[in-house]
């Protein structure tokens, strides 16, 4: 175990990702932002205590440098240590003050997070809220970090997603979080020298970001495609989005759920006729066509089609969403309809709507009932 | 009778259902609606005459393929005015006699009507659970393209 003084802190991440000892390397990511976070807050008691001093002194920041010691057994348990060494080559004569002022920012940091849910207005400076916004937007549902005292045992603050929205959104419109998740391909645009990349998700609807120019070739050409992106998003206290702050990654991936519903129309497409020894005609080519064109404008429910064919020679997809038990039928002409009930055993129906094929109008009444709460 | 109202409303119909009409275990909502030459009439079997794996044996006799037989009853279609009717089937062309066998009547609803009122139905039948399961045998399978994933056993849900 590495040797712990007063100026060691140790922090411990608690979830499945962490066990073991764990710390996945994009949740690294928090420990430069919590010493950004410390220098912070030891910039604004830096500022209380020398009145008179419009800055911190050269070199402040550099000598506020943390070494990770070590990760302890157990959920990942990181320990940062104070690096005095570095104070001493660049403020030698401030190092007791620095040492004091490690303490009184952490200490300062604990008192933040324990009072996240405190009523009444909380003054928090930009650099403070900046920090803030990085230290622990990787952190999913269920995960927490810990404070913990020198027993390395009692946490004496928990960060959680919650308490961290809390804390932001009391001193700001918008806090940061890390979006990671696959979508649709819908646009790759131009605005003046930028490319901008637009991709229909799930939980928000259509997200607009930039693309460095020199990957475009990679993205031209593949509208309709899987999209698996990891994204640094802004939402309001109520979890709306408002806008991708950072791109951390983005990537065409090849999608096994279009595969596997793929494979299943191919094989129904090799029914003959007859095929329920009865007078089942065999599937159509324009119906075949236009369920995949469904997979194709639509991958992201691929997993969840129930995939059949029709004596009349057609295709039927059946699925299930929170609202809806719907059935989306390729007719042999290539026409499609979709019709529905409700999920949750309700009277309400979506009465057969009728498509000439799978068109932008089809889509967007799609889109209306799988994304209907 | 032929032709007699089937009243008593807990008693199951069964459905038998080919192997391509079942994907994952859970069958197709258009096995619970008439097909274009059925004239609005959909096969059912009774069983207050024969139980799920009676009703799979005389199905298959007759040379049809089934690997599932799922269930409604009859409160079920009334509840969707649905007629249910006694159907007896005499033996003829080679074909086993079927005494369980009765019809659901759609003929008061339109084409799309039946579409939904086929969506309520399966999804009973599902919460029923599959009541007898089957394979293929060998001869058959290179007959057809290959069938979905096997029917849950007996009794268990077939729900995805």
């Amino acid at each position: 175990m590495p040797e712990q003084d007063d100026l060691t802190i140790l922090l411990r991440y608690v979830g499945q990702r962490f066990d073991g000892a764990r710390l996945p390397l994009d949740v690294l990511d928090d420990l430069p932002a919590f010493r950004e976070l410390l220098i912070a807050f030891a910039k604004e008691a830096w500022r209380r205590a020398n009145p008179k001093r419009e800055r911190v002194p050269k070199g402040f920041e550099r000598s506020l440098s943390f070494s990770l010691t070590g990760v302890q057994d157990g959920s990942a348990k990181p320990c940062l240590a104070w690096d005095r060494r570095v104070a001493q080559q660049n403020l030698p004569d401030l190092v007791p003050e620095l040492e004091a002022l490690v303490t009184t920012s952490y200490r300062s940091v604990i008192g933040l997070i324990n009072a996240a849910n405190d009523e009444g207005p909380m003054a928090l400076s930009p650099g403070q809220v900046r920090a803030l916004n990085r230290f622990g937007s990787s952190l999913q549902d269920g995960e927490r970090i810990e404070f913990l005292q020198r027993d390395g045992a009692t946490a004496e603050a928990i960060l959680d997603p919650a308490r961290r929205k809390a804390l932001i959104t009391r001193v700001r419109e918008t806090y940061e979080a890390r979006y990671e998740n696959e979508g649709v391909l819908e646009g790759v645009g131009r605005q003046d020298q930028v490319v901008i990349l637009t991709v229909l998700t799930e939980e928000y609807g259509r997200l607009s970001f930039p693309l460095e120019v020199d990957r475009t070739k990679e993205f031209d050409g593949s509208i309709g495609e899987v999209v698996q992106f990891d994204l640094q998003v802004a939402l309001d206290s109520a979890d709306r989005f408002h806008e991708v702050v950072a791109v951390h990654s983005v990537a065409i991936v090849d999608d096994v759920r279009t595969v596997l519903a793929r494979s299943r129309i191919d094989e129904l497409a090799r029914l003959p006729g007859q095929w329920d020894g009865g007078s089942a005609s065999p599937v159509q080519a324009a119906a075949r066509e236009s369920a995949e064109r469904m997979l194709v404008k639509r991958p992201l429910y691929a997993s969840s089609y129930r995939v059949y064919p029709t004596s009349e020679g057609g295709i039927l997809f059946e699925f299930i969403t929170a609202r809806w038990d719907l059935s989306v039928e390729f007719l042999p002409t290539g026409q499609v309809e979709i019709f529905g009930i409700d999920a949750n055993g309700g009277g309400e129906e979506v009465q057969p709507l009728s498509y000439e094929a799978v068109s932008a109008e089809f889509l967007a009444q799609f889109d209306q009932l799988v994304a209907m709460p | 009778m032929k032709g007699d109202a089937i009243n008593q409303r807990d008693e199951v119909l069964f459905r038998q259902i080919h192997p391509n009409c079942l994907h994952g275990g859970v069958p197709g909502s258009n096995v619970f609606r008439p097909t274009p030459t059925d004239q609005n009439k959909l096969s059912v079997d009774r069983s207050s005459v024969t139980d799920a794996q009676g009703a799979h044996a005389v199905y298959i006799a007759a040379g049809r393929l089934s690997v599932a037989v799922f269930g409604v009853t009859v409160g079920e279609f009334q509840a969707l005015q649905l007629v249910c009717v006694e159907d007896q089937l005499d033996a003829e062309d080679g074909k086993p006699a079927n005494l369980a066998h009765a019809l659901v009547d759609y003929s008061r609803h339109s084409d799309n009507a039946q579409k939904n009122i086929a969506k309520r139905l399966v999804k009973s039948a599902i919460a029923r659970g599959c009541l007898y399961q089957t394979t293929l045998p060998s001869s058959a399978s290179q007959a057809f393209a290959p069938p979905g994933p096997s029917a849950p056993a007996p009794g268990a849900s077939a729900n995805n």
